[in-house]
């Protein structure tokens, strides 16, 4: 998927945006204002969502050490906040390219595909009690990318200082 | 086992005719999956830092010695004259027609697009000697030349073998080409002599003795050939 | 209990610092290339990549495996103290604080980003006490001539310094040669 806005610039030279085109171009100006609203709620409560995420997690994950627990809020709070811009440029492309391409590698090779699992679990139900469900519904779409790449990456067994020689 | 790689942009796919595609997001079709670029004329890309060029430069420096500025300059070459086969292939595939009868500023501009896209910096040529058999191109802020800031002698060996490969391509005919002013010596542009060899050896004698582009330029406006 | 307030002390996490569309930025106006840093960067054409090796062939023969490897080494050795430099800028930490797992992952990105293909590293055979680099779709094997031989000197050249500084400066892990499998054309 590419931003409909991005696309309406390729062709301006050869000919005028068909019908459809227009349409989809309308559908997202008429779904910006919300767009805007929910990118401005997770801006601004960006740290009390995560911090309940966080007590949550901690409750879940007893066993799990500290710093893989900071570790998944770290790549929870990136997906949050690419997710968050994906949303407002209605641009799943954005999410992809800039962020999971990179963070898939990133999981694979700390390891963290469970507790990212129910990182992101949690995040989203702690979203789905901040907002409405209609603005969730803009906002999964992106999540359930996250999700889906994520899930995909095998761990592997991978190198670490030390347990190279 | 060889390999065809599937050189096609997306951008152009999706609007193939367009020609003013310079702008950097569409030149470049960066394939994160592969790890490859591609670029509007389906050529492939490697993006370096300047450590590339000093790379170059001191590895055969330390390899060949003197011998150094010689092989860059056939590398250059090599580059031209491949390069040349490359352009005529997509410049008649774009425009649809013969690259021979067209207008050869516009043909130049063209050849050099893509150099701007990547990063080799801007040119500006002078036909007006064409007649008497020789040109002048100049180069602002030379890849080579930035990198290796100011030496107090011309270095960019291979821009010169770049233009001669090209050029003797283009027009069928042995050229060469020689730096006669350069950005590593307190120059603000760099400035190269394409011609026959005749020329340029000439060219060449003149500057060892100490003469500047301006004093080269005089001496072969009035015919002289040392 | 973790706060996420101290994880977030800068306000900022460090994310893909390679990801194409934020490090590589064009200014068409002036014909040049430059990194999110404000580096010069430049993009070599294929037909630059072939006439490296035609070119070489043609003044130094058989030697010009030796001098692409060189060559390599010297483009390897600045290319990684700028890589060092960019790194430790971002992440804010010396590199020699930063997680191997961090520094390997910016690599392999930074493979993909520069165009190189893809690159990855093989532990299987550390018991004797080397690493297998392995690279796929290198531009430089895909533009070689097709001899069946080796052709990424340069990449060799850049890996040997590249990794040989990282363990010399910061990783004892790294206690023997580094090595490289060279693929050849063939292997494509």
């Amino acid at each position: 998927m590419q931003s409909p806005i991005e696309t309406v610039f390729d062709e301006a030279e050869n000919r005028y945006l068909k019908t459809e085109e227009l349409r989809s171009l309308g559908q997202y100006v008429v779904s910006l204002p919300e767009r805007v609203s929910i990118y401005r709620i997770l801006r601004d409560q960006e740290l009390t969502l995560m911090q309940q995420v966080a007590d949550q997690l901690q409750i879940q994950q007893p066993d799990a050490h500290p710093d893989r627990i900071e570790r998944s809020l770290k790549h929870g709070i990136l997906i949050l906040r690419y997710c968050a811009m994906g949303m407002l440029l209605a641009d799943e492309g954005f999410v992809q390219s800039r962020l999971l391409n990179w963070l898939s590698g990133v999981v694979q090779i700390h390891n963290t595909q469970a507790i990212d699992t129910a990182t992101s679990a949690l995040t989203i139900q702690v979203l789905s009690k901040a907002l409405a469900p209609k603005q969730m519904a803009l906002l999964e779409p992106f999540f359930a990318l996250s999700q889906n790449t994520l899930s995909q990456t095998a761990p592997e067994n991978h190198l670490t200082v030390a347990g190279i020689f | 086992m060889t390999i065809e790689l599937s050189h096609q942009n997306p951008a152009k796919l999706r609007n193939p005719k367009k020609h003013n595609h310079y702008g950097f997001q569409e030149f470049f079709q960066f394939n994160a999956e592969r790890g490859n670029i591609v670029d509007w004329n389906d050529g492939q890309n490697v993006l370096t830092t300047e450590d590339f060029i000093i790379g170059l430069v001191e590895g055969l420096e330390e390899e060949v010695g003197d011998a150094s500025a010689a092989t860059i300059y056939t590398i250059g070459c090599e580059w031209g004259q491949k390069d040349a086969f490359f352009f005529e292939k997509w410049f008649e595939k774009e425009f649809d027609r013969n690259m021979r009868q067209t207008n050869l500023m516009f043909l130049l501009e063209t050849w050099w697009w893509p150099f701007t896209a990547q990063g080799w910096g801007r040119w500006e040529v002078d036909l007006g000697d064409r007649k008497q058999g020789f040109m002048f191109i100049n180069v602002f802020d030379s890849a080579v030349a930035r990198t290796l800031g100011d030496v107090g002698k011309p270095v960019c060996y291979l821009y010169a073998g770049l233009f001669a490969g090209f050029f003797t391509e283009l027009v069928k005919k042995q050229l060469s080409c020689i730096e006669i002013q350069c950005y590593s010596m307190g120059e603000t542009y760099c400035k190269f002599l394409l011609g026959g060899q005749e020329r340029i050896d000439a060219a060449s004698f003149w500057l060892n003795e100490g003469a500047t582009a301006r004093d080269i330029e005089k001496h072969l406006r009035s015919g002289e050939l040392r | 209990m973790i706060s996420v307030a101290d994880l977030l002390m800068s306000d900022r996490l460090p994310a893909n610092y390679y990801a194409h569309e934020v490090y590589v930025r064009g200014d068409l106006e002036m014909g040049l290339l430059e990194s999110r840093r404000g580096d010069r960067l430049l993009a070599l054409p294929q037909t630059l990549v072939q006439a490296m090796y035609t070119g070489l062939t043609k003044e130094t023969g058989q030697a010009s495996k030796l001098v692409l490897f060189n060559c390599g080494r010297w483009w390897g050795k600045n290319f990684y103290n700028r890589f060092q430099e960019e790194l430790a800028d971002y992440y804010d930490t010396p590199l020699s604080e930063m997680a191997m797992a961090d520094f390997l992952q910016s690599l392999k990105q930074c493979w993909i980003t520069y165009g190189w293909g893809k690159m990855d590293l093989d532990q299987s055979y550390h018991h004797r006490g080397f690493l297998v680099v392995q690279t796929w779709n290198s531009p430089f094997a895909n533009q070689a001539p097709q001899t069946g031989l080796p052709v990424c000197f340069l990449e060799a050249g850049i890996l040997a310094v590249f990794l040989g500084s990282y363990r010399a400066k910061n990783c004892t892990a790294f206690r023997r040669v580094v090595s490289q499998q060279m693929p050849t054309a063939t292997d494509l």
